[in-house]
């Protein structure tokens, strides 16, 4: 039991040293990533900053998963028990020779401190996906389907229009939008909310939000903004395939804002402002989409490197967490 | 006010009281019977919990309770809209068309549109 409890305590802190590492990682490569990534196509990069918010846990249990390999290949009789080798000074990740719990205070605050964060995250997907279905249901309630647009009118004199609910998530435009707008326009602006649900966004932007929680929030924050933009973005493209134009949609965004103006002309322009990045870039050339082969040898190159070096990282992980929790 | 959560059976009768603007169980429950199969008791259940949750007045007419909406649909709506676009401003649960939470300035506006001109002077040229 207790040594049940001692690889399951390693395993934790082990966790939480490779996501601690993932987190200094994302630091380091954020911004040359972010400048590499705008030169993608809007859909490539919302899909890679979605696998960059991940990235601290996909880092954290991959990395634990390779060191524990070994244990696992012992276990199952595939290589040699190797613990007899090597020195007793540090503990044994080992399902053989699993290590005794460990009661020291360094250890206990390592293991509250992985335990709160994973239960930080856990939560906040929960009331993500809880509000955004709460969100669905009174939309729902105070709109009736048009069968003919294929969305969702809600009865108000406000020009909205949004697409609501994390699981499955519908098209919703308001009754003072459709006056607003003339009907290309209006099928441009559908377009783009159906894109949305099509390409899961809302269920997205949840998730991200709760797994990027493992970053910084010095990178968090400009993360989880650059990848609103890149999937607004990926919807205006996917509006311009159905207008036809891609100065109609520019012209749409540009109208519908103009309804919702809240701040007064003040001569400077905002340092960054998701409507007059994603008018630009509709007004620029199309996008290219592919992703450069070098950026992707490199990437298969960086996952190789600890599967090839699995062993050493097992025995580096040993030493390091007999450092920590002496 | 709060803005309470409206079952679907909540909805129905909140709808038929806001088109006929009040009414007592008995003449709900005659409305809504045809779409449904429900009991009067439900009814009265319902508009009792409507009344609790504030969305209801009611006041006695001879022998019966009448009940009133106490706020139209359109302020209604109005609360809601303003409460789901407000719920988690930054924390991305919609997707709107454009960011109701970022603020733009009408010069930004302006600047955006003489783009667009040009480029549909550039268009028309070619």
């Amino acid at each position: 039991m207790s040594a049940g409890l001692g690889i399951l305590q390693f395993t934790l802190i082990t966790v939480g040293i490779f996501i601690a590492l993932g987190a200094v990682c994302g630091a380091i490569i954020q911004v040359p990533v972010a400048r590499q990534l705008t030169r993608l196509a809007p859909r490539t990069q919302a899909a890679a900053l979605t696998l960059f918010a991940a990235m601290s846990l996909i880092l954290g249990l991959g990395l634990t998963l390779v060191t524990l390999s070994p244990s696992f290949l012992g276990y199952v009789g595939l290589i040699a028990d190797h613990c007899d080798t090597h020195g007793q000074g540090h503990p044994h990740l080992c399902l053989l020779h699993a290590p005794a719990a460990v009661n020291s205070a360094i250890a206990w605050l390592m293991k509250a401190a992985v335990a709160g964060l994973l239960a930080l995250v856990l939560c906040n997907l929960v009331r993500g996906a809880l509000q955004g279905n709460r969100q669905l249901r009174r939309c729902l309630s105070l709109s009736h389907y048009d069968a003919g647009r294929d969305c969702y009118l809600l009865d108000t004199p406000r020009p909205l229009a949004f697409c609501a609910g994390a699981g499955s998530s519908r098209v919703f435009v308001s009754r003072g939008m459709v006056e607003l707008l003339s009907p290309r326009q209006l099928d441009a602006l559908i377009a783009h909310e159906r894109a949305h649900v099509a390409r899961r966004d809302t269920l997205r932007l949840v998730v991200a939000g709760a797994l990027s929680l493992f970053h910084f929030p010095r990178v968090r924050h400009p993360l989880l903004a650059d990848l609103a933009l890149a999937c607004e973005r990926a919807c205006d493209e996917a509006a311009v395939q159905v207008a036809g134009s891609r100065v109609l949609v520019a012209e749409t965004i540009i109208k519908v804002a103009r309804q919702g103006v809240t701040a007064p002309a003040t001569g400077l322009a905002f340092a960054r402002n998701p409507t007059v990045e994603r008018v630009e870039a509709l007004l620029a050339s199309a996008p290219v989409a592919r992703i450069p082969a070098s950026g992707l040898a490199a990437a298969v190159a960086l996952l190789l490197v600890p599967i090839v070096f699995g062993d050493r990282l097992h025995h580096f992980t040993e030493t390091l967490l007999g450092l920590l929790t002496r | 006010m709060n803005i309470p959560n409206l079952g679907e059976l909540e909805s129905a009768v909140m709808e038929h009281l806001w088109a006929v603007g009040q009414g007592d169980a008995k003449s709900v429950h005659r409305a809504l019977k045809p779409a449904r199969p429900i009991s009067l008791n439900t009814i009265q259940s319902t508009v009792e919990r409507l009344a609790r949750k504030g969305l209801l007045v009611r006041h006695k007419v001879s022998r019966a309770y009448v009940y009133v909406p106490t706020l139209s649909r359109e302020d209604w709506a109005a609360r809601v809209i303003n409460e789901v676009l407000g719920d988690a401003p930054g924390e991305a649960v919609l997707a709107a068309f454009v960011d109701y939470a970022a603020a733009i300035d009408t010069d930004s506006l302006d600047r955006l549109e003489q783009l667009v001109a040009a480029r549909k002077r550039r268009e028309a040229g070619e």
